[in-house]
Formats: structure tokens, sequence, C-alpha cells
């Protein structure tokens, strides 16, 4: 004689009585923790002096320091997000609050330009700064 | 590794009697039942196998050398990465070798930080062998409850997600303390997830112990005798599972285990030396685990989590060790007064398992070999992390056993012999 399936019960009640425990994500807003999800950068520009604190701590060489009329040093974080690993380490390094890890995780793009932040406040200022770094940046890497 | 040959009676006539009786069956390195590539050689007698030879050595990373370009602390997220599944062990082993060299020299780590990190120890321990369980029952064709284990492991890792900020490499701890507190919300969320986990764990237990679908699969399947597994220096659950009451967190305490924690400590282990019994020892291991991380939040003490190190750790040499899901993972450590490693050795559980497969698999047939391998909770990725020395003249094969000054010396004589390695 055999014994009946103890999963039979759990498998019903999962059928019927249960709520349903996935989302439908794309179409709905997924799951985050209210605070301290590390996700996209946002570099406030004004506030960053340049001092290479970020540069110095990130692990995976994510942040390259490029020359930059704004700062006090002369010198600004660029952060490629294809490379960083999400440590937040750079954010703790900073003194002056410039550099911000945000709740944003939703990075996915076509091309690997589109991963690199430049800077989130003056767009005009980006478009420049691409024509005269990227060229030697892309023959590096 | 040294690759055995079996004499086999030649054949000379042709007739069925005298054809060699094994086969060799090659399983992987590409195979469906292996996640990660590895290779075994299963010699079968029919459907029955004879011998078994692992190679590894299929994902030789070079994170060891890579540590010694990094500081400190960006060693600690790269060591993280050398496993998914129990990623803070690795950080925890290596701050527990680097905070090791700074206690002689009156340096101490806050005992909430300590606190804080073993909860998140062990609601890794928790996660890990509920992944293992659902990986399990896939294996030997139970997917039911394979969708509901993975499911009830959601909870510790949303868990784990809340306090670190990262769903799998979490990145919290930093050499001197760690980098978040945790709020009087995210206590109490752990303790009323750690209850609903254990009552889901308890209905797992039930069902592993009566359902016939996972007795019939697992029990006398991988026999690994205690006197065997000693031999073969199993850790882990794999060893508890033999029968061994082995763990690091009681035999060699670290982190918080050193407190008060290591009085209500068990060393779960089971007797049937089979697959069964790893099924057995790592639920009850997991139910263990849920009830050290209630007691670690009720008995949390306040004070601060961070005491900022020095930048340049003294010159010494150190070995820590831990107990991983898997088993033993030792760090050693060698610093030379500077803020960057000198060299970082890590030896992961599934080298120390990985030998045992072989045993195990002897005397069963092919359709268990899954299963069997799947017992160990193997983790191909984490240990392939060595370097073979091979004799010129292969045929005689040598054990050198030496001390550091030999050693040197003959890597002088080396250097002095092969001009072309000069710089």
């Amino acid at each position: 004689m055999t014994r009946p399936a103890v999963i039979i019960w759990e498998a019903l009640r999962n059928a019927f009585s249960r709520k349903k425990a996935t989302i439908d994500y794309p179409f709905e807003p997924g799951v985050k923790p209210a605070v301290g999800l590390r996700g996209a950068h946002y570099l406030d520009i004004t506030l960053c002096t340049g001092c290479r604190a970020c540069e110095r701590a990130c692990p995976p060489i994510a942040i390259v320091m490029v020359p930059s009329e704004i700062t006090k040093t002369g010198k600004r974080p660029v952060i490629n997000l294809g490379e960083c690993i999400f440590c937040g380490l750079c954010e703790d390094a900073c003194r002056y609050d410039a550099l911000v890890l945000t709740d944003y995780i939703e990075l996915s793009a076509f091309k690997q330009d589109e991963m690199i932040i430049y800077s989130t406040e003056d767009p005009s200022l980006v478009k420049k700064e691409e024509a005269t770094e990227e060229s030697p940046k892309e023959e590096e890497s | 590794m040294a690759k055995k040959k079996i004499k086999v009676a030649s054949p000379k006539t042709g007739c069925a009697a005298c054809m060699p009786n094994t086969m060799e069956i090659p399983l992987g390195p590409q195979h469906p039942a292996l996640k990660e590539p590895e290779h075994f050689l299963l010699e079968v007698e029919g459907e029955i196998i004879v011998n078994v030879t692992p190679r590894i050595g299929y994902v030789h990373r070079g994170i060891e050398k890579l540590a010694e370009t990094k500081t400190y602390s960006q060693n600690l997220t790269l060591v993280e990465r050398v496993c998914g599944i129990c990623s803070h062990v690795h950080s925890i082993s290596l701050v527990n070798a680097v905070e090791g060299i700074l206690s002689k020299h009156d340096f101490e780590v806050p005992e909430r930080a300590q606190y804080i990190r073993t909860i998140i120890l062990e609601l890794e321990r928790v996660h890990s062998h509920i992944l293992w369980l659902g990986i399990a029952a896939h294996e030997i064709g139970f997917d039911t409850l394979f969708m509901l284990s993975w499911r009830d492991r959601e909870l510790s890792m949303d868990l784990l997600e809340e306090i670190t900020g990262n769903r799998v490499n979490y990145g919290i701890n930093e050499i001197g303390g760690i980098r978040r507190n945790m709020t009087k919300e995210q206590l109490d969320k752990t303790i009323k997830y750690m209850h609903l986990t254990i009552e889901r764990l308890d209905r797992y237990v039930e069902i592993c112990l009566k359902e016939d679908t996972i007795r019939l699969r697992t029990q006398g399947v991988g026999i690994l005798l205690p006197s065997k597994a000693k031999e073969l220096c199993t850790c882990g659950p794999t060893a508890r599972a033999s029968g061994l009451a082995v763990d690091i967190r009681y035999d060699d305490p670290y982190s918080a285990y050193k407190g008060a924690l290591r009085d209500i400590l068990k060393v779960v282990t089971y007797d049937t030396n089979d697959v069964f019994s790893r099924v057995v020892v790592r639920l009850i291991e997991t139910i263990e685990a849920c009830k050290y991380i209630i007691w670690l939040v009720e008995n949390m003490p306040d004070g601060p989590v961070f005491a900022k190190p020095p930048r340049k750790i003294p010159e010494a040499k150190i070995l820590s060790r831990t107990e991983a899901p898997r088993g033993e993972l030792i760090h050693y450590l060698w610093s030379n007064n500077t803020n960057k490693p000198y060299r970082l050795k890590i030896t992961t559980p599934t080298l120390a398992n990985i030998l045992s497969v072989s045993e195990m698999l002897k005397g069963d047939y092919i359709a268990d070999s899954t299963i069997s391998l799947a017992s160990i909770d193997p983790c191909f990725s984490c240990e392939d992390r060595m370097i073979t020395i091979i004799n010129k003249d292969r045929r005689k094969s040598k054990v050198w056993t030496w001390n550091f000054d030999q050693l040197r010396k003959y890597s002088r004589e080396w250097n002095a012999k092969n001009k072309r390695w000069k710089k």
C-alpha cells in the first residue's frame, strides 16, 4: 500500500487559497526596498571639487577623471555604469556629497556610451566633452 | 591531477568473455546535470559506476593575482565575487584575517558590528541551504518542492536586500566594522520573517522525511562512510552527514560565535551517510540558523558599528578559517606593511569535498550520479584557483615538503638556471 503524497495538500493549497507570488514586472512596478538600495549614480557637479577620492576608492576602475572647467581642481569624474559593481564605496569616499547612489536600477542600453554618466546638470557640456574625450578613451579600452 | 590507468585484459581472440567489460563515460565539462563546467570520467560496468576521476580547473579566473593589485577595502568587494551564493562569508574571512593582524596592535572591532555581520552570515546560510534544497529536488525530478522552497527563499533574500542594499553581493563589510547600521524596524522585521521561515521549514522537514518521492531517490544512494569521510578530509554538511562533528563555528569560533552564542550552538549530525542524511542535516541546520538569528537580534548590543582602521596593515602572515554554507573556507593572507596584500590564498570548501564525490559514486547507478554530485552542493567556479607544478620528467612524481627558507633557496637557484625568466 502506498502512502498518499504529503505534497498534494501543499500543492492544492497553493493553487486555490494562496495569493500570487510573482509580479508582472515590466507592466507593474517592481519591489524595491524603501531606503538604501544601490542604483545608478547622481553626480552634482556644482558640489564636486575634483578631489579624486571616488576614483581612488573605486574597485573596478569604473570612475575616470576628465578635465573640467567647473570644478576647483580642473577635473571631474566620469562614471562608466557598464563596469560599475554598485558597491557604494565612491559614495562613502565623497566628502562633499556630490556623488550619490540613487534607487534607479533599470539600467540597460543599446550602446556602451549610453551607460557612461557625464553630468546630469548640463547636457550641452556633455556633447563638448564627448567630442574631445571619447575618441582617445575608446582606443585605450 | 594524475590520471590513473586501470589495466584491462587485452582482447586477443575477440570473444565476448575476453572483451573489456568497463566503459568510460565522460560527464561534463558541458553537461545538463552540471551548472558549471567540470569533468568527471565515469568508468561503468553495465549500469554500475566502478571508478570516477574528477578533473578540475576549467574556470580559473585569476582572482588571487588581481587581489594583489587592490587595496584591502577594494579587495573586500573582489573576494565577495569569488562565489555568488556564499559571498558574505568570503569577505568575513578576509576581514577576520586583517583584523586579526590589527588586533595585535590594539585595534578592536565594535561588538555590534560583529553581531550584524553574524546575522548576515546566518541569513546567507539560510538562503543557500534553501537554494540547495530546491536544486536537489530538481535533480530528483520533484519540481513542486523546487518551486515552493525557492519562493520561501525570497523571505531571507528580501531581508538581505533591505539590510545591505544589494541582493547578491552585499558589500556591507569594511575593515573595522560594517558600513550600515540596522534600524529598529529592520530588527523587528528580521524576527518576523525568521519565524515565518522556521514555520515553512518545519513543513519541508516533514515532507522530506515522509515523502516517497524523496526517500526512494535518496536513501542508500551516494554512501560516504565516516572513516572514508575523515580520510578524504571532507568538511561542512558533507562531513556532518557522515557523522563527523566538525564545525568551524564551534571548533574555532570567530565573529559573534566567540561570545555567548557558542553555548546555544549545535553541531547537527546524522548517521545514515547517504544523500538523505545530507538533506536532513542541511534542513535542520537551516532551522538552527534561523534560531541563531533570532537570538542575535534579541541580544544585540548598542554602540558604534565602525572603528577607523590604520591605512597600512603591519607585516604578518595569518590564516583565517570560517564556516561557509558548504564547509570550511580558508583565507591565507600575507601583508607587507602597505595598503595592499602581498599574497592572498583562498581555499574553498568544494575543493575539499570534490574527492569524496568519486567515493560516493562508486557502486551506484549512472542515473543516481547527478543527485550524488549535487549532494555536496558543488560550486566549481569558486574552487578553481590553484597552481600545478609539473615536473619535466612526468613519470617520476615527487612530493615536496619544504619550509620557507628552502623554498626561497630553490627559487633563487631556479631563477639562476632559467635565464629567460629574469628581468
